[in-house]
């Protein structure tokens, strides 16, 4: 292998001599990567994508299935567990991505169920509603824990109690039905959902927009994520609750869905609002000085209609400020998927695509722009269902079943160590080609002028 | 050790000299204090600022960052945009000496940590908290490990008072609105008369 791209190598600085270096070493890394492309088909060992430097991946180790696998040959069940901050969820799927059971409890219904008055109660409430939604999310699916072939959890990132709940509750369930465990991390599960009912094949884009995250991702394979670009300050979630919150817009479903309602009745061009970062090309976010901006304008609007801070506003400028805002919002990410494009057109091979994931995914107005800001520049479009992009464990069992198909899994461990900060790697950039340009000289150029 | 002033990069160009002038009074309180020198006995351990901009406030954060340590917390009160965050920023910038730190708002995370892997000295844990989202009750403080990350890790917490016992013994900073600027009340009185945060204050 290494002998043929030497003669190819070879052949190169032979045929063209006066070939400046970087561009020689971009040939050899195109036939390089010609010849060890990485394929992530189904029992291929894939240790670490360093993508450093000039060629092929290194395959540090042998796949290791530290708890032993499921039978690939037949479709089997996997349990996943998910909480690693509010909500606790489980649920049942087929390696074949058919979803048989899923519960979510949101932490405060818990709560509000037990009063929440007696201290030592908080820690069994918790506990006592992981056992209830692993119950739910199995019987739903029909099935019990020895049918299950294995059980999964997400490790991290998170709040440090409330992974150590579902980590060990799901350790707990694999050593006492010696089932295989695997360890997920919780963005690359966002990331990953959106294979599970689309053909979707690695690499690809992953924007992950929720209330707590905000991040451009390059999915290159399970275990091989890298960061793009991600918040400054506030996540797209968080920026639409706070501007619910500033119109006094609120709903059970929280301000931000509240406000892509109010958005609906209002005229998008009615505020002006600064679109934020529009000197920088990066695909970095920030949405505090939008956040800022709209207090101004209502702010204004109070003056201008003579209220004071307390009345509210009335309903039509509530629905302008909410759908410029909504506007504004949208036209940033619009930017920093254009540059993410860029980046990444050249890894990206012949049909390039985008998921959109993490909550705010629900966004209707956002999918539409994100959808034509994509067809625009020749990239696809995923979308997984509204319910798969909010925290859930279908996402855990999904990320687990692609896990364990390369080979993959995790020691059992009851007193298993969470990982409550598990940052992505930054995506480093190809080095860019330099081409010798030969430029015309002062009289051609001044002939070619006049 | 006058390090109170860590920023390499200074970008305080604009900033009003009434207000620069408030800044050096602070810094020249925190000289006398470090140096042992006697501080009149009826000094108010309480400050009133008038910031102009983002990076005063993030500067005013510096201050308190740079003696940081485990065990302190400061909690940070002030409406939706008043600069919360961007004074966490600049406290944590000047703790770790990194003034690119990247520092985002734990509003949905609940808790952003921060240790020797992104800079801070020795054995120094940073908790960002924000407590907005939660409803104020019991299971909130278990979920966060309250009790233990107060008393072990130095604590930044925004929005305080959803807590039913807000954290005795910490720096007050109190941020209220006033047209672009804010204006900022540091209050230090719960604190021991040695702390370091005392006598910045």
């Amino acid at each position: 292998m290494r002998s043929a791209i030497m003669l190819f190598a070879a052949a190169a600085r032979a045929l063209c001599p006066r070939v400046t270096q970087p561009a020689r070493r971009s040939i050899i890394r195109a036939a390089k990567s010609k010849v060890n492309k990485p394929r992530y088909a189904t029992g291929m060992a894939k240790a670490v994508y360093r993508g450093e430097g000039l060629g092929a991946p290194s395959y540090d180790s042998a796949p290791i299935a530290l708890s032993g696998l499921p039978d690939t040959t037949k479709p089997y069940a996997v349990l996943g567990i998910e909480t690693s901050c509010d909500d606790t969820a489980a649920a049942v799927v087929r390696s074949d991505g058919t979803i048989l059971g899923e519960s979510v409890a949101s932490q405060h219904e818990v709560h509000a169920k037990y009063g929440g008055i007696v201290p030592g109660l908080a820690k069994e409430a918790h506990e006592l509603a992981i056992d209830a939604v692993v119950d739910e999310a199995l019987q739903q699916a029909h099935l019990t824990m020895s049918d299950v072939g294995a059980v999964a959890a997400t490790v991290g990132p998170g709040l440090e109690i409330c992974l150590r709940v579902g980590a060990r509750k799901a350790a707990h369930l694999a050593s006492k039905y010696q089932k295989p465990f695997l360890h997920c991390h919780h963005l690359e599960a966002h990331c990953l959902v959106a294979r599970l009912q689309t053909e979707l094949e690695f690499p690809y884009l992953a924007l992950l927009v929720s209330g707590g995250h905000c991040q451009l991702l390059w999915v290159q394979g399970v275990g091989d994520c890298s960061v793009l670009g991600g918040t400054l300050d506030d996540a797209l979630g968080e920026a639409y609750d706070k501007a619910a919150r500033m119109l006094q817009l609120s709903s059970a479903t929280g301000g931000g869905p509240a406000l892509e309602r109010a958005a609906l009745r209002g005229n998008a061009t009615a505020v002006d609002l600064p679109v934020p970062m529009k000197k920088r090309k990066d695909c970095d976010f920030s949405y505090a000085g939008l956040k800022n901006a709209l207090r101004g304008r209502v702010a204004e609007k109070r003056i201008e209609r003579g209220l004071s801070d307390e009345d509210t506003l009335p309903d039509q400028d509530v629905y302008d400020l909410a759908a410029s805002f909504q506007s504004v919002a949208i036209e940033h990410v619009e930017d920093r998927l254009r540059v993410a494009f860029k980046r990444v057109v050249g890894e990206a091979g012949a049909s390039p695509t985008l998921a959109l994931v993490g909550g705010v995914a629900a966004n209707a107005e956002l999918r539409r722009r994100v959808a034509s800001v994509a067809s625009q520049a020749g990239w696809r479009l995923v979308v997984p269902p509204p319910r798969l992009c909010t925290d859930n464990g279908v996402m855990v069992a999904w990320a687990a079943v692609e896990k364990a198909s390369l080979g993959f899994s995790d020691e059992i461990d009851e007193e298993v160590e969470v990982i409550p900060r598990w940052p992505f790697r930054e995506h480093s950039a190809p080095e860019p080609v330099k081409i010798a340009v030969k430029l015309a000289s002062k009289a051609e150029r001044a002939t070619a002028a006049a | 050790p006058q390090n109170l002033a860590p920023y390499r990069h200074d970008r305080c160009a604009s900033a009003s000299t009434t207000t620069m002038r408030a800044l050096r009074s602070l810094l020249a309180l925190g000289a006398k204090g470090a140096l042992g020198l006697a501080t009149k006995p009826s000094t108010p351990a309480a400050a009133q600022l008038r910031l102009a901009s983002e990076i005063q406030m993030e500067r005013l954060g510096g201050i308190f960052g740079a003696t940081a340590a485990n065990g302190d917390t400061v909690c940070l009160s002030g409406d939706l945009g008043a600069g919360k965050t961007v004074f966490s920023r600049g406290f944590l910038r000047s703790a770790s000496g990194d003034a690119r730190m990247r520092v985002t708002s734990p509003t949905y995370l609940l808790d952003n940590a921060y240790d020797g892997r992104d800079g801070l000295p020795g054995d120094l844990v940073v908790h960002h908290m924000d407590l907005y989202r939660l409803a104020g009750d019991v299971g909130d403080a278990y979920v966060l490990d309250l009790d233990r990350t107060l008393a072990e890790c130095c604590c930044l917490v925004e929005w305080p008072d959803r807590l039913e016992k807000e954290p005795t013994a910490a720096l007050g900073v109190e941020i209220r609105l006033d047209g672009a600027c804010r204006r900022v009340t540091v209050d230090a009185s719960a604190l021991d008369g040695d702390h370091p945060w005392r006598a910045a204050t």
